[in-house]
């Protein structure tokens, strides 16, 4: 078996590298497939507390290395789903405990376990980012529709560019949309954020007040049926497996009887 | 290799290992933040500092130890593997360190892993308060051949002597480290004695001893005591609230949702390795 090895990544920090990292691991795990998810933000990690499996980490990514365990060992279950694993990261060390050969090899020696390999980047373009993007054949960028958030997804692309051999495609997600505040052109569009950075689209994803509760319960909320930011984290995974599923009406969502009757009358309008 | 790691060297004072740094600035970013927190700590002891196979100048050394001098510390001894660095060190005439410095123990985690499908992947209902998860603790008496530094004997005599008694042909009593400092997430502390922190331990801090561990606050994070496999060691805080506890070789984790029992409880409590699996009592004044 040789799965597909993705990263996820942003330059940009707190635009949702972890949580999507964590709900694209859950979606792709629902579809029946196996899936690893690897903790590459050494010295501050998070996605073992996005997923609720802290307190069931004994070994790390680090000790996987430096070969304090094997690998087998490190790799924690999912509450849930019996497809789902969990490599950590090292929280009382730093990104130069490893390096882009030991991820290569790393990255390598999980692909041949599972079907999908997932790599939760750190935020920035330093050594972290490079060992995360190391071993990886795809990436996905999450950007916010905000100028910082696009200009530094802009300069993550560029860097993606450059590792053409290795990074066969990168595709994009766009993370915390308001559709309310892009109908009054108070934030950028789907299609705004597109045009700057020409990359292929993955997924749009809503702005959505139960993530903070998803995040604090240690459940992501890919695993909760009828929440919009859940649905599109399943849409996302669906279409990593080469489905496709057509981009969903974010204008339905935010839209109250009213806005509906005026979409009704003027359905073009955004 | 963490940054920096408190070493205790028994009765020849403690060891600052900044052998994990890899530049100048980590190093001394590392000191000012050990040293200047609990300065109170260092006053009067001995203290040797590692600066492993970092390479310094002269100025450089002079400015590491111009950080020590301003919490009151002069270091007794300095190792350092690195020729530059030796050199440098000579210049100041500072004792440079012969033989080689104390390191940070290897818990017996490292060197007999636990078996994953013990520790990982269990069912929802093993958590701290029933202790399931616990992995078969080794026979009594390995951990006696083991150990040459017995923190077993407090097991039938706690409260034994707390200084070290140099004259006694038998193993020394465990030494203590004392740390009146908070432990945050990413810091850790190891040592090989019994640990006592006056201050919390944050979720994501380390502690590890090869004795007991004492908290005198909130204990949010990780503690291993028993390193060297004694399944008598306990772990007690004000506030019990760990990620995880590791005793020897036996692992408890928290409930993955608090019961509201547990939220309630208050006032201080031990954990302790009883019939291989930790189980945690309530410490009542009565």
């Amino acid at each position: 078996m040789s799965g597909r090895v993705i990263v996820i990544t942003s330059g940009k920090g707190g635009v949702g590298k972890t949580t999507a990292s964590a709900n694209i691991g859950v979606s792709l795990a629902q579809t029946g497939v196996s899936v690893a998810m690897v903790d590459m933000d050494i010295g501050l990690r998070n996605l073992d507390i996005l997923m609720g499996l802290e307190n069931r980490v004994v070994y790390n990514l680090v000790d996987v290395v430096e070969e304090r365990c094997k690998l087998r060992q490190a790799l924690v279950k999912d509450k849930r789903l019996p497809n789902l694993c969990l490599l950590p990261a090292a929280q009382t060390r730093d990104k130069s405990a490893v390096n882009a050969e030991q991820m290569k090899k790393l990255c390598g020696e999980l692909k041949a376990l599972f079907d999908y390999v997932i790599v939760d980047s750190p935020a920035g373009i330093e050594s972290g980012f490079q060992n995360a993007v190391a071993g990886a054949e795809e990436a996905i960028v999450i950007t916010t529709p905000e100028m910082s958030a696009v200009r530094d997804a802009d300069r993550i692309v560029g860097l993606l560019e450059a590792r053409k051999e290795e990074i066969s495609q990168y595709r994009l997600v766009l993370n915390r949309v308001r559709p309310g505040m892009i109908r009054t052109n108070d934030m950028m569009s789907v299609e705004d954020v597109l045009e700057i950075l020409s990359v292929k689209l993955l997924g749009v994803v809503p702005e959505d007040e139960q993530i903070i509760v998803s995040t604090n319960k240690g459940e992501p909320i890919a695993g909760t049926d009828n929440i919009r930011s859940g649905l599109a984290f399943r849409n996302i995974a669906r279409r990593l497996r080469g489905e496709d599923v057509p981009f969903m009406d974010l204008d339905e969502l935010n839209a109250n009887w009213f806005g509906k009757v005026v979409k009704f009358f003027a359905p073009a309008r955004v | 290799m963490p940054k920096i790691a408190i070493i205790s060297q028994q009765d020849k004072g403690v060891l600052i290992d900044v052998g994990g740094c890899s530049t100048l600035q980590e190093v001394t970013q590392q000191l000012i933040s050990t040293l200047q927190i609990s300065s109170e700590f260092w006053a009067g002891m001995n203290i040797d500092l590692n600066l492993g196979e970092l390479k310094l100048s002269e100025t450089e050394v002079s400015q590491i130890l111009s950080i020590a001098a301003e919490v009151g510390i002069k270091p007794h001894q300095i190792f350092a593997s690195n020729a530059a660095t030796k050199e440098a060190l000579a210049t100041h005439k500072v004792l440079v360190g012969t033989g080689r410095p104390m390191t940070l123990a290897v818990g017996p985690l490292a060197t007999e892993p636990l078996e994953p499908a013990a520790t990982h992947a269990q069912p929802d209902s093993g958590n701290i308060r029933d202790a399931a998860g616990a992995v078969p603790a080794p026979a009594a008496t390995e951990v006696h051949t083991a150990s040459n530094n017995d923190a077993n004997a407090t097991c039938t005599a706690s409260g034994a002597a707390v200084e070290p008694d140099a004259s006694s042909t038998a193993p020394a009593p465990p030494a203590i480290l004392y740390l009146r400092q908070t432990l945050r997430s990413g810091q850790s502390v190891s040592h090989q004695g019994h640990l006592i922190i006056i201050g919390d331990v944050n979720p994501g801090a380390e502690v590890r001893a090869d004795g007991d561990i004492t908290v005198w606050g909130a204990l949010r994070g990780v503690a291993h005591a028993g390193l060297n496999g004694n399944t008598c060691a306990e772990i007690r805080a004000l506030r019990l609230e760990p990620i995880q506890l590791r005793i020897a070789h036996a692992i408890a984790r928290s409930p993955d949702r608090p019961h509201k029992t547990t939220q309630s409880r208050t006032g201080p409590e031990t954990a302790r390795v009883i019939n291989g699996t930790i189980r945690i009592t309530a410490n009542n004044p009565d």
